[in-house]
């Protein structure tokens, strides 16, 4: 299969991996929450560009963490939770305004099981935030943003180039520090800082000449509140409908998301008119990015279907009863990294041909 | 193209105006030459050309300036992006976005060009410019010379009919700032793109300049032909300082005409008696030093002695280990490999001096280098007087000019009595009188029997203070000698009265006037 020479738009991506990350979120089936995990990091090692490994793994070693937090915690703060007692540990006994929480004390297995379910969910959407991460740089995706949050685009740019230099700069005269010795203790933070903030403000006024000079925040023409009102409350509805798809309360939050998108887009491309700015070599949205986004969507989808007819198959007490039609789903998820465009040709990312 | 009418602007709390009276013209087509001392007003003038003044910096401003129809006092500079593009001094601290080509079309996506002329228009200047290969970099690990071309083309590709840079090469090395000019003397010949440059460093651009404009010290501007205005001008480069002093008809402005005239002149001269200076004690000495920063290495195997009374001149490309070196002879930054031996106080003073100093007086920034190093107070500030008279104590460090914060951070170095004085290129954004005055300051630390080794890119400032010079490249030593030898043996290192005169190895136009007399 030809696949089209180009990249594919980080908006993809990153619905992809956020609907991913949304199914995780419905269950605590160890088996489901592994294969998400394993078709995220896939995608990534076939499809993600360069230096997105290392951007990956760090993502993959905070889940880690947070995995093993998790159940460190339930282990020493037990819940109490009914069962076969596995081991004990020494308990300490809580003064009388703590009650309720108990440190140390009878471990059963259930309760390592839930530590592990709750851990392995939370890990697995960071995981797939990390993938999207991954797979499209999130500063591209700024680029992709609607023309009305131009400017708001270009700050978290400005903020996110802001920090290496930052740290290069206090790097600098740390190192620097080392050629004046300061005896006073009072100084000494001072002597730190204050070269720092004074670089970052010229840096910051400097910039600020340049995006001037290069024609950055000419005037706008009259200002338009209904356009504001179409927008906010459509962003409004979107954050609401989400917050009952992730509570369960599937149909309402999929209408409230749907309408909310929808305001909010009319309301971008209203006041997007208002600019007089153009975006170089835009990322087009097409088949293939609906198709990639469309198969996220599917994923959850069908968790969501599977969790509403029985709420136990996803969250199973003890072994995995990880159902067919999820699995397969999930699986289906690997699907991009076969038809999804990319800037190379050949089936996979190829190791040597490099697009510089 | 670009008219100022009685132009006057004075800063907010400032005494006198910073510029007066400015009654200038610049044609279409014209590469003008801005020039003056340190803090005279060069770049209030240029950024008067596209309104940042007075618009961003605030001021008060008498009088107009227009360009091409257009008034500053009504227009925004954004709104001037398209006719007047401005890279600034430092154009690294100007990038908008990640990448070299992305940073090409921020302007475009502002003025709203649409998609497929920018896309036609970005592969137009990465070729214009030579920048091609750059595409995909990010502009954080590009050279100072490809920095500077890819801010020049950033603002290019909106197709603005003025350019206004200023010093587009005072932080470059020679080869890079080559490129440079050569890329901005392309733009005027080949497009008739206006270019206004501000340029300390006359020697460099001076012959391709149409129009000459000097500012003086109380605001006043004066400008014409180069060849008529700079017969007037108390900043002029080597080849100018020969011709006058030697008394030639016309001016020479570049190595070519000085060559013309000086045939007779050499054939008359005998060689100068070349004093090679006795190197007293050593007193710094590195041996097989390593300095690796990941897998880059910045300093290989590298052995140098260095002696008290010897001022020794590092030099080399930007990147090619200097200012490791300096760091690991200091002490500050151990090396890799190999041993630092040193039989003193070793002071260095940084390539941004500015992050040394950490008050907000000069005086309360003398008092604390007194207190930190054991004296009584008023040491700092009398050597700090010795260097660069005059300085209010009251004043912010960072309002200082570049030579005075120099020679502040110097001072507070001084205090300490080292026995080798380590400066970081220390002659950026310095003028002509500014390194006369580092000069003769750096040759008294030499005969107090201190070792004085400093980097710089100006060969010019070598050729006047080198005992020694020392070429690096890639971590290495490639050529170590008396300045005398080194600074002749090849054109990029040369000096411009050593090209006038070779093959006689004359270093400087006093050498070439004691030789006459």
């Amino acid at each position: 299969m030809s696949r089209p020479l180009r990249r594919l738009h980080p908006g993809a991506w990153w619905l992809w991996a956020l609907f991913l990350a949304a199914a995780a979120s419905r269950t605590t089936d160890l088996l489901l929450l592994a294969l998400l995990v394993a078709v995220a990091w896939f995608m990534v090692v076939v499809r993600g560009g360069e230096g997105s490994s290392r951007v990956f793994h760090i993502y993959l070693m905070v889940g880690l963490f947070v995995l093993v937090l998790r159940v460190a915690f339930r282990i020493v703060i037990g819940g109490g939770a009914a069962g076969d007692v596995l081991f004990r540990l020494p308990e300490i006994s809580l003064p009388a305004w703590a009650v309720g929480i108990r440190l140390g004390g009878p471990v059963t297995g259930s309760e390592i099981i839930g530590g592990l379910a709750d851990g392995a969910r939370l890990a697995t959407l960071i995981v797939c935030v990390g993938a999207a991460n991954a797979l499209a740089d999130p500063r591209r995706l700024l680029r992709s943003l609607p023309l009305a949050l131009h400017s708001v685009g270009t700050a978290i740019i400005v903020a996110i180039g802001l920090v290496p230099q930052l740290i290069s700069s206090a790097l600098r005269v740390r190192r620097a520090s080392a050629l004046r010795a300061v005896k006073s203790h009072r100084l000494r933070l001072r002597r730190l800082v204050a070269p720092v903030v004074d670089d970052a403000l010229d840096r910051t006024l400097a910039l600020a000449v340049a995006m001037e000079v290069r024609g950055f925040g000419k005037p706008l023409g009259p200002n338009n509140r209904p356009v504001f009102a179409v927008t906010a409350s459509g962003l409004l509805a979107v954050a609401m409908g989400l917050f009952f798809v992730l509570d369960g309360t599937t149909a309402v939050g999929v209408a409230l998301v749907a309408g909310g998108l929808a305001a909010t887009m009319f309301g971008l491309r209203l006041a997007g008119r208002r600019r007089s700015v153009t975006v170089y070599r835009p990322e087009p949205w097409q088949t293939s990015e609906w198709a990639v986004a469309a198969i996220g969507l599917f994923v959850l989808v069908v968790v969501l279907v599977i969790g509403r007819s029985d709420p136990t198959v996803l969250h199973p007490i003890g072994m995995p009863t990880t159902p067919l039609p999820a699995t397969i789903a999930v699986l289906a998820a690997a699907l991009p990294a076969w038809f999804a465009p990319s800037e190379v040709g050949g089936p996979l990312r190829p190791t040597r041909l490099q697009t510089s | 193209m670009i008219e100022f009418t009685d132009f006057t602007l004075t800063y907010p709390d400032a005494t006198a105006p910073t510029l007066r009276d400015v009654n200038l013209t610049i044609d279409e087509g014209v590469l003008c030459l801005v020039t003056g001392a340190t803090g005279t007003g060069k770049t209030s003038l240029l950024a008067a050309i596209n309104g940042l003044v007075p618009h961003f910096t605030g001021g008060s401003v008498s009088g107009s300036v227009v360009v091409d129809g257009r008034d500053t006092r009504d227009t925004h500079p954004a709104a001037m992006a398209d006719l007047v593009g401005y890279v600034g001094q430092d154009p690294a601290r100007g990038f908008v976005t990640e990448t070299v080509e992305y940073e090409l079309a921020y302007g475009m996506e502002q003025a709203g060009v649409d998609p497929a002329t920018m896309r036609a228009r970005v592969e137009e200047t990465l070729d214009l410019l030579g920048i091609a290969q750059l595409r995909n970099m990010s502009v954080v690990d590009l050279s100072g010379g490809e920095q500077q071309r890819v801010a020049i083309g950033s603002v290019l590709t909106v197709h603005p009919r003025i350019l206004v840079l200023d010093e587009p090469t005072s932080a470059l090395d020679p080869g890079a700032a080559e490129e440079v000019l050569a890329a901005v003397t392309r733009l005027v010949h080949d497009l008739g793109i206006t270019v206004v440059l501000a340029e300390h460093r006359l020697e460099r651009i001076v012959q391709y300049a149409d129009q000459f404009v000097v500012i003086d010290g109380d605001g006043k501007v004066t400008s014409g032909d180069p060849r008529t205005t700079i017969q007037h001008s108390a900043m002029v480069p080597p080849v100018v300082e020969l011709g006058r002093a030697v008394g030639w008809d016309t001016v020479p402005l570049s190595v070519r005409e000085g060559r013309m005239r000086a045939s007779s002149l050499r054939d008359r001269l005998e060689p100068p008696i070349s004093l090679s200076v006795i190197p007293g004690p050593t007193a710094v000495s590195a041996r097989k030093v390593s300095v690796t920063y990941g897998p880059v290495v910045a300093v290989r195997n590298l052995s140098i002695e260095l002696s008290r009374g010897e001022i020794c001149v590092v030099m080399g490309r930007n990147g090619s280990g200097k200012s490791s070196l300096f760091w690991a002879l200091q002490g500050a930054l151990i090396p890799d490999r190999g041993s630092v031996d040193r039989t003193g106080v070793v002071a260095l003073v940084p390539q941004t001096p500015g992050d040394l100093l950490f008050l907000s007086t000069v005086a309360d920034e003398c008092r604390q280098a007194d207190v930190d190093a054991d004296l009584d107070p008023g040491n700092c500030r009398a050597i700090l007087d010795e260097l660069v008279p005059g300085i209010d104590g009251a004043s912010h460090p960072g309002d200082l000019s570049e030579g005075q914060r120099l020679a502040l951070v110097l001072a507070t170095q001084l205090v300490t009595h080292p026995d080798v004085v380590l400066l970081d290129e220390p002659t950026r954004g310095l003028d002509y009188t500014a390194k006369k005055n580092l000069t003769a300051v750096l040759r008294r630390l030499a005969t107090e029997e201190r070792a004085v080794v400093l980097s710089t890119h100006d060969v010019e400032f070598a050729s006047l203070v080198a005992d020694r010079v020392v070429v690096m490249a890639e971590g290495e030593i490639i050529t170590d000698g008396p300045a005398a030898q080194v600074l002749t043996a090849t054109p990029l290192f040369a000096p411009q009265v050593a090209k006038v005169m070779a093959p006689l190895p004359f270093l400087t136009v006093s050498q070439v006037m004691e030789a006459i007399a």
